[in-house]
């Protein structure tokens, strides 16, 4: 392995070519001079910290140079390379994010199309110690504001940051603390809540971000509280994450320890208290109004809204609810500005976004890209493409809320628009990916499983629709599909979406709808011909005995629980399909390879 | 009377003191990953490993931290050398702790089989 | 009353007018009208279920969505408030689509028995059905099927015919302060209960039977008595004698379609005569002896200075509501028993004598507005000596209605005859019985004079008349100031009582009904026909003036004043308070312990006289320790989930008595603490085995095939999700995601972690628990 890293990366707008230019000169020079397998070249994703065009940094030496041209990289090689003479033309001090991130991080590929602001510490600090996060600027953006800055200047940062909640609905952050910050209470008490009910199934970024760095989500909390005008923060966090909660209720009580919670924080008249309510499974209680409910010690369903929240939320005051990852956003902002913040992303989504990859990829894992990504670059470069050489099918995300991408959008670049034009939506952050063995129909009916066990069952459209809609997907897949089903399915997604209480209920139908548009065939397949292309469904898979294959060794039919496996010893055996239950016993015994699902 | 920054900023060379006496003072750090995932896959055990291994060298510093989001190649040790890049470890199983002790902190040969590469 | 909060609130705040376009047509109203009351204003019915202007808005049936212009998703009309300039769409072929789809939703999941449904014809939901179109039925799938419950001598619950408007729940804990009535589970297992499903009879329901008022549909109803009165009407040797509540004869006009606002006495005797009954008297008979005995008592307490306040006792539902919730106040109940008990024992003593025929040839029928009554006729205290019930049968309004229906006669053609002698003469006083204050009323028409010796000029009391929650004043009889309270809908007299115990008012007599509005809301009456709701104040005041118009024009106004009352204490009862009054005509009280009772204390108690095992007791100790912690906080209902966390991580689950002592901790009524218990998957009812294995269905997991895992692990377990086996070992759940992405699909064994299990695997795995047990 190589001694040395040069990492290149080009800044914001900057030219492609050029930066190609300049890695094919350093290759070839470091070949010139022998260097090759001791000293590697890497491109990282383009920087956004500097303001500066081609960024080089050497490693483990945390050397870093800006406007890299030709010359600079000859005398990178020849001076300090070979001759041990660090050079200080176009040097610059890195920042402590970028250094450690580099100091960190030895897995290239995976991290370098990855931009870190949520996880900036994640797995670099050590989460339970204060020291750590202190070191890592860590309370920095709360001290800052506290001494320079008025609540409205803080939603000022926020709205110049254009930061969106990560929850989901993707509601601009600065308008839930406007509209917190205007809203009068008769008491004087509003609060912060900080939504960490995380659900969605196969989604686990508020989990790593809270066990690997829960001092960002309280300083985020801190400084909400500040903008707002709150006292009080409650962080509602699932009762399946032990580990979470412990390490924040450790954090808490550091943060405490060191003033930056509790009364008179840091020197001045700002007091803050964070205390934990663990939710107690109800994806449902994910929704604001619902949540509340759950903290108030009432049934987690969901009210009509207006009033919002920001204006009557817990207890009746004045509440801003925001995610554990837009909290998690919110110290690098006030530190490193909402200008700094906005150059990252698209037009309409600024910053990155985390993801928990998984399903049928090489590399699954928590990524954090920034807004602007292509699927195509998530799945093929930092998730290292499908397993096992598969064909791609469907990527899905947004979870129950969301839907199952084909094919032709890979390259939608991820942000809160595009994903709702392909269909689907950002939702928290699962991203799925199936491949050719994955059934839509199938995963259609896992979908409005999990929306239908989690529906609270307060409004009939979500009560009773869901069920209906699930009892029909369960037809379909057994093969009792019948010709209407297609169409009363689209009928009640239509009515469930369009009149349902809360964002669960109105986005139940989503995944099917998608995958209506995108997989239609495959329904109409379950439903006309009977078959499932994936083998998925169990009723429908029919199990044959090729003929070329078939020893006639009997032991599928010793197997087969319902006898209707047939056939003399050394010849052919066939299968009674009208007997046939479909269990598989005969198929996982055939050690010759013949028999086949069709 | 100190601003909240000038507070924050004697915060930190308290802070910095102390992590460098723990820490960034010694030769090795090992860092094992300690998040569900990581500790489903086993990291806790290892982490107690570490730390009874190398309780008497002084050497080395044993902590822990957060999951660095690469799920299928948990649990993760990274061993970082004090002016060399840092090195990590996927998919550790008990039986390879003496193996990463014996070799790389003890003889500074980097385990090539069990190393993270992409 | 919820309905008299908003108003006094509205008439501080100025109020702003806010114009809005309701399909094209202007409206101007003002600021916090919803869009719903702003169409109604120009005649445009939006459908509605689950709203109730009385009630908290719910929002939650969506047939009442509309669009606005601009908005990507439809709106509850009933929940959104107008906003200047919005424009508003309340018909469309869209609109009505979506309307008939939610309703054939509901219908879906509801028993097709229209035609033998008591509500037929008159059910908000067949209403809804038909008005917007449902012909067929596209989505017919599974369909809840519950046991109906038929423990309560009162109200039968059908849950099976519930929609979960959750408007019973709302007017029992939001006007009746009592929350007998939670809804329980979640999603489509959703089910409106008392607490821990136990039997509506051991609950702390109170019989009002305002949940059969207020329901939609017949998920609620009385029990029926009538069987009772038909079989003894064809009883060749039964002597059958009627009475009828006051409160009957100004609202069973509604039952055949006749507006409220007429008294229907003279027709209601008629009817009972047809229908067989051999003699029919008069309720206010009864209840102008009734005064005669509680007047006489309160002046004894006067002169004796002692039990105050002195509460009336007429109602059944207070009575219970006292029994159950301030058992410290029983003895400031009135012993006089109720005008019914009262008219009761005398037609099976006085007139059985008078008759010369022993009192079981009797059969007693009450015919009240009452579901409460039911009940009452069969307590124990109201039994003969020998145990008999003075009371045979109690019937409602609306059982008497469909009596008349089904016998075929035309009550509004009636003519209408008296009632007999000589238990059917009454007073206005006895008259005025029927609605909230009137009991009042007539106590102080008898007790002033009692007092004073002197004859009132005005015995019309205004100041405690009307529909006000509370209404309160002060009185001069002699020379003693007379502080006096009405309170009507129980929640307000949780009020009184609350401001009583905290010193804030001093009272000397209160009248408490159960019902809002007094009898003439009772959980008996008609269902009211349309514009008229249920609890509304347009229909109380209406059935009042019925009452008072009659009052006005009787003979005789005061109690003591009715010739015969004088006559039967003359000839029988010898004297108010006598001794042969106490036997009949006076009661005593027993303090009562239903399930979810709120007081601490009596739980304390209760956890010390049933032990539980040793191994449990430092348990509870532990839990009662920290629900002490909590029991005084401002927010102490926000800690409810947090200590049902706690006592699930002490016993592993919730047991019965761990929530009780929460509830009472908290003040969380345990009907709730059931709801909320059950509604969380977090939360489990039942012990849990030794080892809980937990296979991972997050969407990861699944693709990589959990689901097989799954399967397999319910066949050789022998067990589905949620439950334990015999054995007591194994428990199998499944949770989503436990953030195990890269190792699925992943299953947990306790806190043991098995990554990438396939379905060949779970043999191994349930094996080495096995084994591991086996060891032992």
């Amino acid at each position: 392995m190589e001694e040395k890293y040069i990492l290149l990366s080009k800044n914001f707008g900057y030219q492609q070519s050029k930066l190609n230019e300049i890695v094919e000169y350093t290759k070839k020079k470091l070949a010139e001079k022998n260097l090759t397998g001791k000293v590697a070249v890497k491109l990282r994703l383009d920087n956004y910290y500097i303001n500066e065009q081609i960024l080089l940094s050497i490693l483990p030496d945390k050397l870093h140079y800006t406007k890299v041209d030709f010359k600079l990289i000859d005398e990178i090689i020849d001076d300090y390379l070979i001759n041990g003479k660090i050079v200080e033309r176009n040097r610059f001090q890195c920042d402590e994010l970028l250094n450690r991130f580099f100091e960190n991080f030895g897995d290239y590929n995976y991290f370098n199309k990855q931009l870190r602001l949520t996880l900036r510490n994640c797995g670099i600090i050590d989460p339970e110690s204060i020291d750590d996060y202190i070191l890592a600027d860590g309370f920095k953006a709360l001290a800052k504001m506290l001494t320079k800055m008025k609540p409205l200047d803080v939603i000022e940062e926020m709205r110049k940051s254009g930061l969106r909640g990560r929850g989901g609905g993707g509601y601009p952050t600065y308008i839930k603390w406007t509209n917190g910050h205007r809203a009068k209470s008769e008491t004087g008490q509003k609060y912060i809540i900080c939504n960490a009910d995380e659900g969605d199934p196969g989604a686990f970024m508020d989990r790593s971000t809270i066990e690997g760095d829960p001092f960002s989500i309280i300083e985020g909390m801190a400084i909400a509280g500040y903008a707002v005008g709150a006292d009080k923060g409650y962080v509602y966090i699932r009762a399946e994450y032990p580990l979470a909660i412990k390490r924040l209720e450790n954090a808490i009580k550091l943060a405490k320890e060191n003033n930056f919670l509790g009364k008179n924080i840091l020197g001045t008249n700002f007091n803050f208290e964070i205390d934990l309510r663990l939710g107690a499974g109800a994806f449902v209680c994910g929704e604001e109004t619902a949540l509340i409910a759950s903290i108030e010690g009432r049934r987690g369903t969901p009210r009509p809204r207006p009033p919002y929240p920001s204006i009557k939320g817990l207890f009746g005051c004045p509440t801003v609810i925001n995610n554990v990852e837009t909290l998690a956003n919110v110290p690098v902002i006030i530190l490193d500005g909402g200008d700094f913040f906005a150059r990252i992303g698209t037009e309409q989504s600024k910053g990155t976004k985390v993801f928990a990859l998984a399903g049928k990829v090489n590399n699954t894992g928590l990524i954090e890209i920034p807004m602007g990504t292509t699927i195509r670059e998530i799945i093929y470069n930092i998730g290292g493409g499908i397993a096992n050489n598969r064909k791609f099918k469907a990527v899905q995300t947004g979870g129950p809320s969301g839907g199952c991408i084909p094919e032709d959008f890979l390259d939608t670049p991820i942000d809160y628009d595009s994903l709702i034009h392909a269909g689907s939506m950002m939702g928290s952050g699962g991203m799925i990916v199936m491949d050719d063995n994955t059934c839509m129909v199938d995963v259609s009916k896992f979908f409005l499983d999990f929306t239908q066990n989690e529906s609270c069952g307060k409004c009939t459209p979500c009560r009773e629709g869901t069920k209906r809609m699930l009892e029909i997907l369960q037809r379909i897949t057994e093969g009792k599909g019948e010709l209407d089903d297609i169409e009363k399915l689209e009928r009640l997604g239509e009515t469930i979406k369009l009149s349902s209480l809360c964002g669960l209920g109105q986005s139940a139908p989503n995944p099917i709808l998608t995958a209506l548009r995108y997989f239609r065939e495959e329904f109409e397949e379950h439903i006309k011909d009977k078959k499932c292309r994936a083998h998925i469904c169990k009723k429908l898979i029919e199990y044959f005995i090729l003929e070329d294959k078939c020893i006639g060794c009997g032991a599928c039919k010793r197997k087969c629980p319902v006898n209707c496996i047939s056939g003399e010893p050394k010849k052919l055996h066939t299968i009674d399909q009208s007997k046939c239950i479909k269990c598989g016993a005969c198929f996982e015994t055939c050690k010759f390879n013949a028999i086949i699902q069709r | 009377m100190a601003t909240p920054l000038e507070l924050w900023e004697s915060k930190y060379e308290k802070s910095k003191e102390k992590i460098d006496n723990l820490k960034y003072s010694k030769k090795f750090i090992v860092l094992v990953g300690s998040a569900t995932c990581e500790n489903a896959a086993g990291a806790t055990k290892l982490l107690e490993l570490f730390r009874n291994k190398l309780a008497d060298n002084n050497d080395v510093y044993v902590g822990i931290t957060g999951c660095t989001g690469r799920c299928s190649k948990e649990p993760i040790v990274q061993i970082i050398e004090k002016g060399r890049l840092p090195i990590k470890y996927c998919q550790i199983k008990i039986d390879d702790v003496d193996k990463l002790i014996n070799e790389h902190i003890k003889n500074g040969r980097i385990v090539n089989e069990l190393l993270l590469t992409d | 009353m919820v309905l008299m909060k908003k108003e006094t609130k509205q008439k501080k705040k100025k109020i702003e007018k806010i114009t809005v376009f309701i399909d094209g047509i202007e409206v101007t109203v003002p600021e916090g009208t919803t869009i719903m009351e702003a169409a109604d204003t120009i005649g445009i019915h939006i459908p509605r279920l689950c709203y109730h202007p009385s009630l908290s808005i719910e929002g939650a049936c969506r047939i009442c969505v509309v669009e606005i212009e601009g908005r990507k998703n439809l709106v509850a009309a009933c929940a959104y408030p107008v906003e200047s300039g919005l424009k508003i769409k309340t018909i469309s072929p869209k609109l009505r689509r979506i309307r008939r789809d939610i309703v054939e939703l509901i219908l879906d999941n509801h028993p097709m028995d229209c035609q033998t449904c008591e509500r037929d014809s008159n059910c908000e939901l067949q209403r809804a059905a038909y008005s917007l179109g449902v012909r067929y039925r596209h989505f017919v799938g599974e369909r809840k099927n519950y046991a109906k419950d038929l423990s309560s001598f009162s109200v039968i619950r059908d849950p099976n015919k519930c929609i979960l408007c959750e408007r019973c729940v709302r007017v029992c804990e939001e006007v009746q302060g009592v929350t007998a009535l939670a809804n329980a589970h979640r999603g489509f297992k959703s089910v409106v209960v008392p607490a821990f499903e136990e039997n509506f009879s051991d609950s702390i329901c109170v019989n009002c039977g305002q949940c059969i008022n207020m329901c939609p549909t017949a998920a609620f109803l009385e029990k029926d008595n009538t069987g009772d009165v038909w079989k003894a009407i064809d009883a060749k040797d039964m002597i059958v004698v009627g009475q009828i509540a006051p409160s009957v004869r100004a609202a069973i006009g509604e039952a055949f379609g006749l507006m409220p606002g007429e008294n229907y006495e003279k027709q209601c005797a008629e009817a009972m005569r047809m229908l067989g009954f051999d003699y029919v008297f008069d309720t206010q008979f009864g209840a102008d002896v009734t005064i005669m005995e509680e007047a006489s008592e309160f002046v004894q307490r006067l002169k004796n200075n002692e039990k105050f306040p002195m509460f009336t006792s007429c109602c059944p539902t207070w009575v219970k509501f006292v029994e159950h919730f301030y058992p410290e106040f029983l003895n400031n109940l009135s012993t006089a028993k109720s005008p019914m008990s009262m008219q009761g024992a005398l037609i099976k003593t006085f007139f059985a004598k008078q008759l010369n025929v022993p009192p079981e040839k009797i059969f007693n029928v009450a015919i009240m507005c009452c579901t409460a009554k039911k009940f009452e006729a069969n307590r124990p205290e109201l039994k003969d000596e020998k145990g008999n019930k003075y009371i045979d049968a109690v019937i409602t309004t609306r059982e008497f209605a469909w009596m008349i229906k089904s016998a075929g006669i035309n009550f509004t053609k009636l003519k209408g005859t008296e009632f007999d002698k000589p238990l059917g003469l009454s007073s206005g006083a006895g008259t005025i019985f029927g609605t909230t204050g009137g009991v009042m009323e007539a106590a102080l028409r008898s007790a002033a004079e009692f007092i004073t010796g002197e004859t009132l000029v005005d015995i019309e009391f205004k100041d405690i008349r009307g529909v006000e929650g509370i209404r309160e004043t002060t009185i001069t009889i002699g020379s003693t100031n007379l502080n006096i309270a009405v309170a009507h809908g129980l929640d307000n007299a949780h009020q009184l009582i609350r401001d009583i115990k905290a010193g804030k008012k001093q009272y000397h007599f209160i009248e408490v009904m159960g019902c809002p509005g007094g009898c003439i809301g009772g959980g008996g009456q008609p269902y009211p026909i349309p514009p008229y709701l249920p609890l509304s104040k347009e229909l109380l005041l209406k059935r009042a003036s019925a009452l008072y118009n009659s009052d006005k024009k009787k003979t005789f106004r005061r109690s003591h004043h009715n010739p015969d009352v004088i006559r039967i204490y003359k000839n029988f009862l010898e004297a108010p308070l006598s001794k042969l009054s106490h036997k009949l005509l006076h009661t005593h009280y027993v303090q009562r312990h239903p399930t979810g009772i709120y007081k601490y204390d009596v739980l304390k108690e209760e956890l010390q006289l049933k032990p539980h095992t040793p191994e449990d007791q430092p348990k509870y100790q532990k839990l009662i320790d920290a629900v002490n912690a909590y029991r005084l906080a401002d927010d102490k209902y926000s800690y409810l989930i947090p200590l049902l966390h706690k006592a699930q991580e002490l016993f592993g689950y919730l047991p019965k008595d761990a929530m009780k002592i929460i509830s009472m901790g908290v003040k969380v009524p345990l009907s709730s603490v059931y709801g909320v218990a059950t509604f969380y998957h977090f939360f489990t009812l039942n012990k849990r085995g030794k080892y809980s294995i937990s296979i991972c269905l997050g969407t990861a997991c699944y693709v990589k095939g959990a689901g097989d895992v799954m399967e397999k692990f319910k066949e050789l377990l022998g067990i589905d999700v949620g439950q334990t086996t015999n054995d007591g070992i194994f428990t199998l759940e499944c949770t989503r995601c436990i953030g195990a992405c890269g190792l699925a699909p992943v299953v947990l064994v306790n806190e043991e972690v098995f990554s990438q299990v396939k379905p060949e695997d779970v043999k191994k795995i349930i094996d080495k628990y096995k084994n591991l047990e086996a060891a032992k």
